[in-house]
């Protein structure tokens, strides 16, 4: 995390509650995550650059603002189901930083930049609910998240790429050809998704 | 087919005589050195050697220049996207071999010959790109469908966890940035994902 990234004085490894079963917390605390990019993507949509921007980049964030919605409320019905409250509150560790951060967005290229942040959080905390959860239907909603979490991160680190770059947006072949070779890559940042920066299992849980 | 599958099908048609010949020349396959979850693991080794061959085949075809114009930035992510499946490979192996089973090294798929003859049969990027998108989603579905299953196998929930969304990451890639049209869904999905009677061994 750099010094720039969205973060708070909360330990992402702080002790698990011992008011609520596992698979509560986990999914309360998935749903505050997705709760808070909701927030973000919403504010992002109404930015004057993104407004005045490119019809793609519209595009994109509206779509991954649904897609987030409907995690949240997966997350939320899942949890209902194993007898927890559901989660509609913005994770507490990152709200008002995300906010503040949010605040001085200037550019399509810093906003992405922080999206695709907020993304790989909840990818890599998905990845390692997945490894926590007891179901096998919870762990597949899980890697199912975290999936798509992760490949709305390899677009925007795409996208970040070709705005910092001068180069046009995506367009088939035709674009790939004028493209350094290196920005074939930025997406596909690693071999094993990561977990160090997932959050802690009772991070967003129903306090 | 089973060998008992087989002869009762041909006693049936042909008749007994004709049974006992082809009995004779086709002994039963083996019995599958993978059993329970380990079959999973095997899976999901043979799917990753696949996309190995799949992107060895198509670096080939970009470097002899048989797929148009040179497209660097698909060069590139054709080496690193191989190098993770290599990698993937290497993990699900791993378990196997920790199970004292054998590691999978070839690719032991029913629908192999169909796969690498389409992968073989592009003549331009934009099929070998929808061919290589449709193999990684197939992928992430895959390792999403058989983290369900592996109860008692922590490393091999592990390794699906963090090797699916690193398959969705390649399919997202090949489309939004060669096919120019982002295909990312609500969600990854299952419905793709290859079934365990695939699997020859």
């Amino acid at each position: 995390m750099t010094a720039s990234s969205p973060s708070s004085p909360s330990s992402p490894a702080a002790p698990a509650s011992s008011e609520a079963p596992l698979d509560v917390q986990v999914l309360q605390s998935a749903a505050s995550l997705e709760n808070l990019v909701v927030a973000a993507y919403t504010s992002a949509a109404g930015m004057p650059f993104v407004a005045a921007g490119s019809d793609s980049l519209r595009a994109l964030i509206a779509r991954n603002l649904a897609h987030h919605k409907a995690h949240a409320q997966s997350f939320n019905q899942a949890v209902a189901k194993a007898g927890g409250a559901q989660q509609h509150a913005a994770d507490p560790r990152y709200a008002e930083s995300v906010v503040n951060m949010l605040a001085g967005m200037k550019d399509p290229s810093s906003l992405a930049g922080l999206l695709n942040q907020l993304e790989d959080i909840i990818a890599q905390t998905c990845v390692r609910y997945a490894s926590l959860a007891a179901g096998g239907d919870l762990r597949t909603l899980f890697v199912n998240v975290a999936s798509v979490e992760a490949q709305h991160s390899a677009e925007l680190l795409i996208a970040r790429t070709l705005f910092d770059g001068g180069h046009a947006e995506p367009g088939g072949t035709v674009a790939a050809r004028a493209v350094p070779a290196a920005v074939g890559t930025v997406g596909i940042p690693e071999a094993a998704y990561p977990t160090a920066d997932a959050s802690a299992i009772n991070e967003g849980a129903v306090r | 087919m089973t060998g008992y599958s087989r002869r009762a099908f041909v006693t049936g048609t042909a008749g007994l005589g004709l049974a006992l010949a082809l009995d004779a020349c086709s002994s039963p396959s083996p019995p599958s050195p993978y059993a329970g979850q380990l079959r999973t693991v095997a899976l999901a080794a043979a799917l990753e050697n696949q996309a190995v061959s799949a992107y060895r085949s198509i670096d080939s075809a970009l470097t002899a220049g048989k797929l148009g114009p040179a497209i660097p930035a698909l060069a590139a992510f054709v080496k690193t996207a191989m190098a993770h499946h290599v990698q993937h490979a290497a993990t699900w192996n791993a378990i196997l071999a920790k199970a004292h089973k054998p590691t999978v090294t070839g690719t032991p798929l029913s629908g192999n010959g169909q796969v690498m003859d389409t992968i073989g049969a592009s003549k331009d990027a934009e099929a070998a790109i929808a061919a290589l998108q449709h193999l990684e989603t197939q992928a992430a579905q895959t390792h999403t469908a058989a983290i369900s299953s592996l109860t008692n196998l922590e490393t091999a929930v592990t390794a699906a966890a963090a090797i699916a969304p690193v398959e969705a990451m390649h399919a997202a890639t090949l489309g939004y940035l060669f096919g120019g049209q982002s295909a990312v869904a609500e969600f990854i999905g299952t419905g793709g994902a290859l079934s365990i009677k695939e699997l020859t061994l």
